[in-house]
């Protein structure tokens, strides 16, 4: 597993860049590559923005031995999110104020979910299956 | 901090976007632009980003509100070098890009903003035929 601690910019460029490399070695396609490290992007870039710290560890997973995939956590100890019903809804945040691409690193990813207590911090969890 | 380069041709700027862009060279990149439209009065900027592997929201925010900030000096925008997986992943993270003007390549940005390449050929004319006028 790739823990990377997410302090500054270069931090983000070096996760997404992490996942895209590990997706290529698991032989994804060009495609789901993409999308991995543009949800990884995303979802980096969120505990950079809110979090004063944060990881993201990086995990190729296998499940029954034959399906390949790869797990994100984005583990912040940031302020946390009062209310993840209305940050996972669409129009709620990317294009116009800042960040919280939210549902839209849901729909790059296979599987999402989502933890956060207000003041202790969040934690996301995706996968993308090869 | 990479090199921004603004590259000039005739009423014509170029832009390209460098992968792994900050926050901080997105705006001297967005400063540049402006500043070499002020000075050469361009009326068209080409902004290519052939070399963005990811457009996450970030980036496409850089694209965008770079784009708006010509077209508010009065240019037209147009944006080179989308790839395909980059364009689908756009629009799945939900970005739609609305205002912004695309060319499939340099050629056909070119002949969207009404240029064409043209070759001419270069006459080069003997010192005499020059003076000739002159003789009488």
């Amino acid at each position: 597993m790739i823990s990377i601690n997410i302090v500054d910019e270069d931090d983000i460029i070096y996760a997404r860049s992490e996942a895209r490399r590990v997706a290529e070695e698991k032989g994804f396609s060009l495609m789901n590559k993409t999308r991995l490290a543009t949800a990884v992007s995303e979802l980096a870039r969120n505990i950079y923005r809110y979090a004063d710290d944060g990881m993201v560890q990086i995990e190729p997973i296998s499940e029954d031995g034959v399906k390949v995939g790869i797990r994100c956590r984005f583990i912040d100890n940031g302020p946390g999110i009062k209310d993840i019903h209305q940050v996972m809804t669409d129009g709620f945040s990317t294009e116009k104020s800042l960040g919280y691409g939210l549902p839209g690193a849901k729909r790059l990813s296979d599987e999402f979910s989502i933890s956060s207590e207000v003041g202790k911090g969040t934690s996301i969890e995706i996968i993308k299956w090869k | 901090m990479k090199y921004i380069q603004v590259l000039k041709l005739g009423p014509i700027l170029f832009l390209t976007i460098p992968e792994n862009l900050n926050d901080a060279l997105a705006q001297s990149l967005e400063e540049a632009l402006l500043e070499q439209q002020a000075l050469t009065k361009a009326d068209a900027i080409v902004i290519d980003i052939s070399s963005l592997e990811i457009i996450d929201s970030f980036m496409a925010r850089v694209i965008s509100e770079t784009a708006n900030a010509s077209s508010l000096m009065d240019a037209k925008v147009i944006i080179v070098g989308m790839s395909p997986v980059a364009t689908i992943t756009l629009l799945e993270l939900g970005m739609r890009m609305e205002h912004i003007e695309t060319a499939l390549d340099l050629e056909a940005a070119l002949d969207k903003l009404g240029y064409a390449l043209v070759k001419t050929k270069k006459t080069i004319h003997p010192l005499d035929s020059l003076t000739e006028p002159n003789k009488k």
